[in-house]
């Protein structure tokens, strides 16, 4: 259950908050100075002038985990760096994001077949918010991975929610053909449930 | 200095006992009895005609078993080679050596006391291809992680399914988030 007892004007209410929370939310996402592989250095170009990710206010690269709110995994991921991952991961405070940004962290990439030593995906061990696929993804595509991340966040129920804190993801599936960035159906399944066709509306 | 006359001088020097030189289309190499091995890469160091003082690379290589396809006798024993380029700044030349170790026991001497660079060098051939080297001050693995089962570039190595709770497999199913 959520924070009150609830009447009709009270839901309407949080749910005015609700949006005012997630604007803040989405509006400053500071990502954490964190890059294993190649994909850093076009992480880096989205940081720099030409590009410019401060512009949707997700340039504030901050140097340790427990300021930071969102996780670009920009890199090979291997058996012995995912622990490292994972610890990071776990020291960033609530609420966290992760993107899984090229090729090598949404499905191991080139490394697939025949990489012993490297993980599959970083959806093995951490949850991802966004996948950006690419080797490595252009910076548009992880600009516009950072605008679905905000509308993803901008769905999020933090005051009115039951009990899913975030959407859920069950059952997704993906339009074949698809290229840039996979948007998975939201589906949200608590009591509170918004209206099915405003819940998909960017699906 | 091509790689017959070191040969010739190491004969010179008394150390030519099941020294071999291989000779292939494209380079040369000196094929070193694992024995002797030591007392060989020294003398290629210090002696003042050859003075190799550079290790530029240590290479491990599984050799896999060769068969005749009609008659089906072995032509290659299952081996590992320890391929070792070494150069020399004053003769101006490179001498590639050899060893062939035997599959059960892939062990020889460290030339880490010889040259420095000598100590990862061997640490990445232990990590993969699993050849020991006797005397080493400090073998133990350094690109995979302490707790590793095999070593990658075998030939016959069986690739991990789970490492520390994390799935591996090739086709692994997404987890439920």
């Amino acid at each position: 259950m959520g924070l009150f007892e609830r009447s009709l004007p009270d839901v309407f209410f949080l749910n005015l908050a609700d949006k005012a929370v997630n604007w803040g939310r989405a509006s400053s996402l500071w990502p954490m100075t964190f890059g294993i592989a190649c994909c850093a250095i076009e992480m880096m170009a989205v940081g720099a002038s030409k590009f410019d990710m401060d512009r949707f206010g997700a340039g504030a690269f901050r140097a340790t985990p427990r300021q930071a709110d969102l996780m670009i995994v920009a890199g090979t991921v291997n058996a012995k760096m995912a622990l490292v991952v994972k610890r990071l991961y776990d020291q960033m405070p609530e609420p966290k994001y992760v993107m899984a940004m090229g090729a090598c962290t949404v499905g191991g990439g080139p490394y697939w077949k025949h990489g012993y030593n490297v993980v599959k995906g970083i959806d093995k061990f951490v949850p991802v918010d966004v996948h950006v696929p690419g080797c490595p993804p252009r910076p548009e595509a992880i600009l516009e991975g950072i605008r679905f991340l905000q509308r993803k966040i901008m769905a999020m129920r933090v005051l009115t929610r039951g009990e899913h804190h975030k959407p859920d993801f069950t059952g997704v599936s993906v339009a074949p053909g698809t290229v840039g960035i996979l948007e998975p159906t939201v589906r949200v399944t608590t009591p509170l449930a918004r209206p099915a066709a405003r819940a998909g509306a960017h699906a | 200095m091509t790689t017959a006359e070191v040969f010739e001088a190491l004969k010179k020097d008394g150390l030519g006992e099941g020294l071999e030189l291989f000779a292939g289309p494209k380079d040369a190499a000196l094929v070193v009895p694992r024995e002797r091995f030591k007392a060989v890469m020294k003398q290629l160091r210090d002696a003042r005609a050859l003075a190799f003082d550079l290790l530029i690379l240590i290479t491990g290589t599984h050799m896999t078993e060769k068969k005749d396809a009609k008659t089906q006798a072995v032509l290659r024993e299952q081996h590992f080679e320890v391929i070792y380029h070494l150069r020399s700044v004053r003769q101006r030349s490179v001498v590639a050596v050899k060893v062939k170790l035997p599959y059960a026991d892939p062990t020889v001497d460290s030339v880490a006391d010889l040259w420095l660079a000598a100590d990862w060098h061997e640490r990445e051939t232990f990590d993969l291809v699993g050849i020991t080297f006797r005397g080493h001050p400090n073998l133990r693995r350094i690109l995979l992680p302490d707790d590793w089962i095999g070593h990658p570039l075998r030939k016959d190595y069986a690739y991990p399914t789970e490492y520390r709770g994390i799935n591996l497999e090739v086709d692994a199913p997404w987890p439920t988030p």
